[in-house]
């Protein structure tokens, strides 16, 4: 596009009628159809331990699930997230880099949290509860905090990310948006190739790479135990080849099983302290779902308000230059 | 400015035209404050803009004639100057491209180092980063339209009379302040118009120094008038207040305004102990009144021409706050609608209940009293406006 095009936009003056008419002008130019936008995600079974990124989101703030999901190739965690079958949705005064709504089908029909009511989305989300993006390379067990957001990161082979929603210090040390489970507990399996869910509706399985014969999990949250933040899962009935099990990760039910809506607080527990992450009660179980693709039709909706809405300014200014004037007659 | 214009109740002349007058400050203040809370709570394009609109058509029906009146234009100016700002930035900084952007143009992009990478500087212009930063300038100049809307309908001088006791002494010098710029271009037009009659010529430095002394003469002479009319009627003086209860004065509004600002600190950093937050700031603000009640003891003051509060008054802050209250009740239910977003691109909805609380802070364009003109200011608006103020006796 051309430099008088850009001009335009940068001088455009103040006044009502002009900006309205901007307004119909840029979205009459690129909107005349309605686009589809359909999102392909990528089998989960497309990623193995060194190939494909996991990206896991967790919606345990509103009660629901943690939806795993997997992206080949994605030279963005923005991308990552999309390619998985996620959808996002940014604020108002930073753009779509700044994720701050999430959605997937496996959860509420593909409903977007925190929903409108809950965060309006208009400036940048507070600590106090945003999504928190942890990643975690190949390799390593413990989740680092992303220095670089959704449009920086570079999803590399193996590697495991993380959306959680809640509120963090500054440091990113402690309270609700620290990932209460490990990286091991969501990574893909070696052998998961082939047999994991097609349909996407199943459970999988959350046992660890290391851990992934093993019956009983309690070895391997003891093994996680220094590297994450709180380790708190265990998985009771962990069997790869039967996808179709109902496998619960158990969490610290203090922290996790908030009702939805409550707005989050501050937890202040320790973050390496084993005593606190040892498995005490198996009342709050979440589960792990796969992510599903969001067919999401995004229509440009219908241009009536616009006109509707520039009948009454038009009708307002034309009452103002009126009154001007009548003043200008009287004077 | 007939008597009978300060009666409530007789809004209306022998001629059965309403009579002009001065609307009571705070309920343009009122009904200004309620608009911003409105705007405040919205980014929808469209209602912004009905809510300018609606600020301009009650400027231009019920503003005045007096210098401050002038002021609307300017605030419409900051506005597009914040806006233009805003387009600026987020089009030199782009916040990331999606793969459904619609890209207008590309700007030369500056690659930074990996360990810069969190910032991104030039790259693809996307006409919905373009559309949502015009919003966001637009949600910013709306709100400082709406207080050059208050500042160009409101009497300053007028609400300068409902500062507590205790600080109008202050607002008195703010006011005299204010006044100083319109009095000095007034000043400057009378000496270069006397200076054009005596048939004045001369070159540009010669013109310069035959105006700039007259005028520096004139504001000199201005300012012993009105120091002189101040301290004959009392201004400065502390009246019947001993040495002690000053201090005590001092001290409370100072620990109340400390108060304030640490409450204000610990309710807007997250990360703050609860109890700084609001309890701090409440009883900062606690502090502060009872500073202010003990301050205003020892100015007692005498009103000689009140400003009335009737019917007109009433219906203007009540628009205005029902602007507010209805946006704000209707936004629960049409969330989506009230904050549209452009990604993806789509044409932005007028959600019924929002327009309709908006267009009723159109109503002050009929329901206030039309204002004091230009034709009738000579005798009465500037003369009577200067000597009210002046008549605020300290006794």
């Amino acid at each position: 596009m051309s430099a008088s095009r850009h001009r335009r936009w940068k001088t455009a003056p103040p006044h009502p009628r002009v900006l309205a008419s901007a307004v119909i002008v840029a979205t009459a130019l690129l909107s005349t159809g309605a686009a589809v936008s359909t999102a392909s995600a990528a089998p989960l079974s497309a990623c193995t331990p060194t190939h494909g990124t996991i990206v896991v989101v967790d919606f345990a703030h509103w009660g629901g699930p943690i939806v795993r999901g997997c992206g080949v190739g994605q030279r963005t965690g923005y991308a990552l997230l999309h390619a998985a079958g996620f959808t996002t949705a940014g604020d108002e005064h930073d753009g779509p880099a700044v994720v701050c709504r999430l959605g997937d089908a496996a959860f509420h029909h593909g409903t977007q949290y925190p929903t409108p009511d809950q965060d309006h989305c208009v400036q940048t989300p507070p600590t106090t509860g945003y999504w928190a993006y942890w990643v975690a390379p190949q390799g390593t067990n413990h989740w680092s905090y992303s220095l670089l957001g959704a449009m920086g990161e570079v999803p590399k082979p193996g590697q495991v990310e993380l959306w959680i929603f809640g509120a963090t210090n500054v440091a990113g040390t402690h309270g609700t948006g620290v990932p209460s489970f490990s990286p091991a507990t969501v990574r893909a399996h070696p052998s998961a190739r082939g047999h994991t869910s097609s349909t996407g509706t199943t459970q999988t399985s959350t046992s660890s790479s290391t851990a992934s014969t093993t019956t009983h999990t309690t070895t391997m949250t003891r093994t996680t135990t220094h590297a994450t933040s709180t380790p708190t899962t265990t998985a009771t009935t962990t069997t790869h080849a039967s996808t179709s099990a109902a496998v619960h990760t158990h969490r610290h039910p203090t922290h996790r099983r908030r009702p939805p809506h409550r707005p989050p607080h501050h937890s202040r527990r320790h973050r390496h302290s084993t005593t606190d992450s040892s498995p005490t009660t198996r009342a709050g179980a979440t589960k792990v779902v796969s992510a599903r693709p969001t067919t999401r039709r995004a229509s440009s909706g219908s241009s009536t308000p616009l006109i509707i809405g520039g009948a009454i300014v038009l009708l307002l200014c034309a009452g103002a230059g009126r009154a001007i004037w009548l003043r200008r007659r009287e004077e | 400015m007939s008597p009978s214009a300060h009666t409530p109740g007789r809004d209306t002349g022998l001629d059965g035209r309403r009579v002009p007058r001065e609307l009571h400050p705070i309920a343009w203040w009122l009904w200004a404050v309620g608009l911003i809370v409105a705007v405040n709570r919205t980014t929808n394009p469209l209602l912004l803009v009905l809510t300018l609109s609606v600020l301009g058509f009650v400027v231009a029906c019920r503003r005045g004639s007096a210098p401050w009146a002038r002021a609307f234009r300017y605030y419409l100016m900051l506005a597009g100057f914040v806006i233009v700002l805003r387009l600026l930035f987020r089009t030199v900084f782009p916040s990331g491209v999606t793969p459904t952007d619609h890209i207008l143009f590309r700007l030369p992009q500056i690659p930074a180092p990996s360990w810069y990478r969190g910032v991104q500087v030039g790259g693809p212009v996307t006409l919905e980063a373009t559309l949502s930063a015009t919003v966001d300038g637009l949600r910013l100049g709306a709100m400082l339209c709406c207080i050059g809307a208050a500042n160009a309908l409101a009497n300053p001088k007028r609400a300068l009379r409902v500062l507590p006791g205790a600080l109008y002494e202050l607002g008195m010098a703010v006011a005299v302040a204010v006044t100083l710029a319109p009095q000095l271009i007034e000043s400057v037009q009378r000496v270069a118009r006397a200076r054009r009659l005596r048939g004045g010529g001369g070159r540009r430095l010669r013109a310069l120094r035959s105006i700039v002394v007259p005028v520096l003469a004139d504001a000199l002479e201005r300012a012993l008038m009105l120091a002189a009319a101040m301290d004959s009627r009392g201004y400065g003086r502390s009246g019947a207040a001993s040495p002690w209860s000053r201090r005590v004065t001092g001290g409370l509004m100072l620990a109340g305004l400390a108060g304030l600002c640490v409450g204000a600190y610990g309710l807007l950093d997250g990360t703050a102990p609860r109890v700084l937050g609001a309890p701090v700031l409440l009883a900062g603000a606690v502090v502060c009144c009872a500073g202010l009640a003990l301050g205003g003891r020892r100015v007692t003051r005498t009103r000689y021409r009140p400003d009335p509060w009737s019917g007109p008054e009433w219906t203007v802050a009540l628009c205005g706050v029902a602007c507010a209250a209805l946006l704000y009740v209707s936004a629960g239910d049409s969330a989506a609608a009230v904050d549209p977003t452009f990604y993806p691109l789509r044409f932005p909805p007028l959600p019924a209940l929002p327009t309709i609380a908006i267009l009723l802070a159109a109503i002050p364009a009929v329901a206030a009293p039309p204002p004091i003109r230009a034709r009738r200011r000579a005798p009465a608006a500037d003369g009577g406006a200067e000597r009210s103020t002046r008549t605020e006796l300290v006794t």
